[in-house]
C-alpha cells in the first residue's frame, strides 16, 4: 500500500431516524441528515467543498436514476460543488465515506460532505424486492429465484453443518440486537424479543424467521470529513479514520477448493494493515447483520474470533454492551433497520457517538478504537462490496 | 471444444416457454437430456468456471479458455427452503448451491423434492435436469437449470 497524503478525521454526524416516512422523500431524507451533520461539525456549510452520495435503488423505484445525489443536494441548498453518485448496493454510503476521505486525504480537498440515503416505503413491497434483488448479477442469480434471505439461510445452514452452531444460539444473535436497539432513539424497530419469539416468528427460510431480518425501512445518515490538522477548529472531539479498506468478491465459486479469502477478511486485511491495528485492539464494532446468522460468521471473518467460536463469545457475553467486543450496539440491521444506501453512514454515526461518549443509555465504556463493517450485494457466492472501517478517538 | 449454443425449444411446449438466460447452457430441442451447463476451461491452467468467461480469473490468460459442458451431478454444499418467494416463483420452493466435481459451485432452483427441510441434506448427491424453474413477468414459463437429489441405485 501507498502512504496517505495527510490524516482525515470526522468532525460532524447525523442522521434521520429510520423508519416508515410515508411524508418524506429522498430530498428530505438527505437534507435532513446533512444538515444534522453540519450542525453536529459547526462548520460553515459554505466551506464544504467536495460532496459524496450514496443510494442503491431509488432509480428503480421513483425513476430517478441519474443524478441523484445533484437531485438531493438542490433541495438541500448545497449546489454548485462537485457531486460524485457512489452506488454500491448495502455499501453505497460506506463507498461515499471512502471517496470523501480519499479526496481529504490526497490534499487536495480540506472538507468533505458523504451522505447516503433510502426510501424502501413505496407502498409496493413486490416493487422494492425486485430492485434489492438486482443487487446481484441478474443475469446469472438474478434469473434463477435469487432470495437474498434464502442465499443468507443457505451459508447460515452450512455454518450450522460445519460448527455445530445451532438455531438457538442465532436468535441469541436477534435477542442481543432487538435488546440495544430498544436503547437507540434512531432504530426502526424497539421492541425486546425472547428467543422463544424468534424463533416461533414467521419462517422466511430456514434457520431465518421474520425477526432474524432486516426490516424495509427509509432514512439517511451523513457524516463531514475534513483533514486532522484543521479539525480541532471546528470540534475537540474529532475522531480521526485512521482506514477504509474495501473489496469486491473474488467471487470464490468459481474456484472453490483455492481458499480465496472472501471479500471480508480482504477488506479488513487492508484496513488494519494501513490502520495499523489488530482485531484485538477494537473496542466495538457495527458488523453488516442483515440477518442475524451472518454476524457470527463475519465477526470470525473479522479476526475476533476463530471459525466456529463466534457463538461462545456471544453466549458469554462479550459481544454485549458491556462485554469486552461489544457487537451492534445501535441495534444491527435488524433492529435498527436497513434503509441500504444510508446503512453505512448510520454504521458510522453509531461508532462515532459511541467513540465521543454520547451514546447515552448504550454507551460501551471508553472506547478508543471501533470498526464498522458494511457490505452489499451478493455475486457468486460473496458480497459485492465489502468496506471496513477503523475510527479512532 | 466447440459447442453449439444456438437452439430451439421444444416445438409442443405450452406457453411459448423461454430461456431463462442466454449462455449459459445448451439444450437440445426435443432432447433435454443431452442439455448441458457451458462452462469455461482454462487450457494453461486447468481451472474451471461457470459461467463461461473470456479471461482466466485463475491465470489471466486471455486466450486459453475453451467452452466446457460441466458435470450433471454433485453433491449439495447447502441449500434453503424459501417461504417466500420473488416475482415468477411460488413460495415454498428450494434453491442450493452444488458442488460439481470441477470444482465448480452452481447456485440453481432444486426440485424434484417435497419443499421441506427433511427432504434434502448437505452433501447429497444432485442431479442436473432442465425443467421450467419459473415465470417471466408476462406469465410464460422459463426453462432453466435445476438439480434434484440423484436417483439411488
Ligand atoms: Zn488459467
Amino acid at each position: 500500500m501507498g502512504k496517505l497524503a495527510r490524516e482525515v478525521s470526522i468532525i460532524g454526524v447525523g442522521m434521520t431516524g429510520f423508519g416508515k416516512h410515508p411524508d418524506k422523500t429522498i430530498k428530505d431524507l438527505a437534507r435532513e441528515a446533512a444538515w444534522a451533520a453540519i450542525d453536529d461539525s459547526g462548520v460553515d456549510p459554505r466551506r464544504i467543498q467536495t460532496i459524496y452520495c450514496g443510494n442503491s435503488v431509488e432509480g428503480l423505484l421513483s425513476g430517478q436514476e441519474d443524478v441523484r445525489g445533484q437531485v438531493v443536494m438542490r433541495d438541500a441548498g448545497l449546489a454548485g460543488r462537485p457531486v460524485v453518485n457512489t452506488p454500491n448496493a448495502c455499501a453505497s454510503s460506506s463507498t461515499a465515506l471512502r471517496e470523501a476521505w480519499l479526496a481529504i486525504a490526497s490534499g487536495l480537498y480540506d472538507i468533505a460532505l458523504a451522505v447516503g440515503f433510502e426510501k424502501l416505503f413505496v407502498g409496493d413491497t413486490a416493487k422494492t424486492t425486485r430492485a434489492l434483488a438486482t443487487c446481484t448479477d441478474v443475469e446469472v442469480e438474478g434469473n434463477l429465484g435469487v432470495f437474498f434471505p434464502g442465499m443468507y439461510a443457505m451459508e447460515a445452514k452450512r455454518y450450522m453443518y460445519e460448527t455445530g452452531c445451532t438455531k438457538e444460539q442465532i436468535a441469541k444473535v436477534t435477542v442481543k440486537n432487538h435488546r440495544n436497539g430498544c436503547l437507540n432513539p434512531h432504530a426502526q424497530i424497539r421492541h425486546e424479543v425472547t428467543v422463544e419469539q424468534v424463533l416461533n416468528a414467521k419462517m422466511i427460510a430456514d434457520p431465518i424467521t421474520l425477526y432474524m431480518c432486516s426490516p424495509i425501512g427509509d432514512g439517511g445518515a451523513a457524516a463531514i470529513l475534513c483533514a486532522k490538522e484543521i479539525a480541532h477548529r471546528f470540534r475537540s472531539d474529532p475522531i480521526h479514520v485512521a482506514a477504509i479498506g474495501m473489496a469486491s468478491g473474488a467471487y470464490q465459486d468459481i474456484a472453490i477448493d483455492r481458499k480465496t479469502p472472501t471479500s471480508t477478511e480482504m477488506a479488513a486485511e487492508e484496513s488494519f494493515e494501513i490502520s495499523g491495528v489488530g482485531p484485538e485492539d477494537v473496542d466495538l464494532a457495527e458488523i453488516h447483520s442483515a440477518f442475524s446468522p451472518a454476524e457470527y460468521t463475519f465477526f470470525e471473518e473479522l479476526g475476533f474470533c476463530a471459525r466456529g467460536e463466534a457463538p461462545q463469545f456471544l453466549e458469554e457475553g462479550k459481544t454485549e454492551i458491556s462485554g469486552s467486543i461489544p457487537i451492534n450496539t445501535s441495534g444491527g440491521l435488524e433492529s435498527k433497520g436497513h434503509p441500504v444506501g444510508a446503512t453505512g453512514l448510520a454504521m458510522v454515526h453509531e461508532v462515532v457517538i459511541q467513540l465521543r461518549g454520547q451514546a447515552g443509555a448504550r454507551q460501551v465504556s471508553n472506547p478508543r478504537v471501533g470498526l464498522v463493517h458494511n457490505g452489499g450485494g451478493l455475486i457468486g457466492g460473496d458480497n459485492a462490496v465489502m468496506c471496513v472501517h477503523i475510527l479512532k478517538r | 471444444m466447440e459447442l453449439n449454443t444456438a437452439e430451439t425449444m421444444e416445438p409442443n411446449m405450452t406457453s411459448k416457454p423461454k430461456k431463462i438466460a442466454e449462455g449459459l447452457f445448451h439444450l437440445p430441442a426435443g432432447n433435454p437430456a443431452e442439455g448441458y451447463l457451458i462452462g469455461a476451461r482454462c487450457a494453461k491452467c486447468g481451472l474451471v468456471v461457470f459461467p463461461r468467461r473470456v479471461v482466466c480469473p485463475g491465470c489471466l490468460d486471455r486466450e486459453s479458455m475453451e467452452e466446457t459442458a460441466l458435470s450433471k451431478h454433485g453433491t449439495l454444499y447447502s441449500f434453503s427452503v424459501n417461504q417466500v418467494a420473488p416475482d415468477g416463483f411460488t413460495a415454498p420452493y428450494i434453491t442450493g448451491k452444488v458442488d460439481l466435481p470441477e470444482k465448480v459451485r452452481i447456485f440453481a432452483v432444486i426440485t424434484g423434492c417435497e419443499a421441506t427441510e427433511d427432504a434434502l441434506s448437505i452433501g447429497m448427491d444432485m442431479q442436473m435436469v432442465f425443467e421450467a424453474v419459473g415465470r417471466d413477468a408476462a406469465g410464460n414459463e422459463l426453462i432453466g437449470y435445476a438439480f434434484r437429489p440423484a436417483e439411488q441405485h
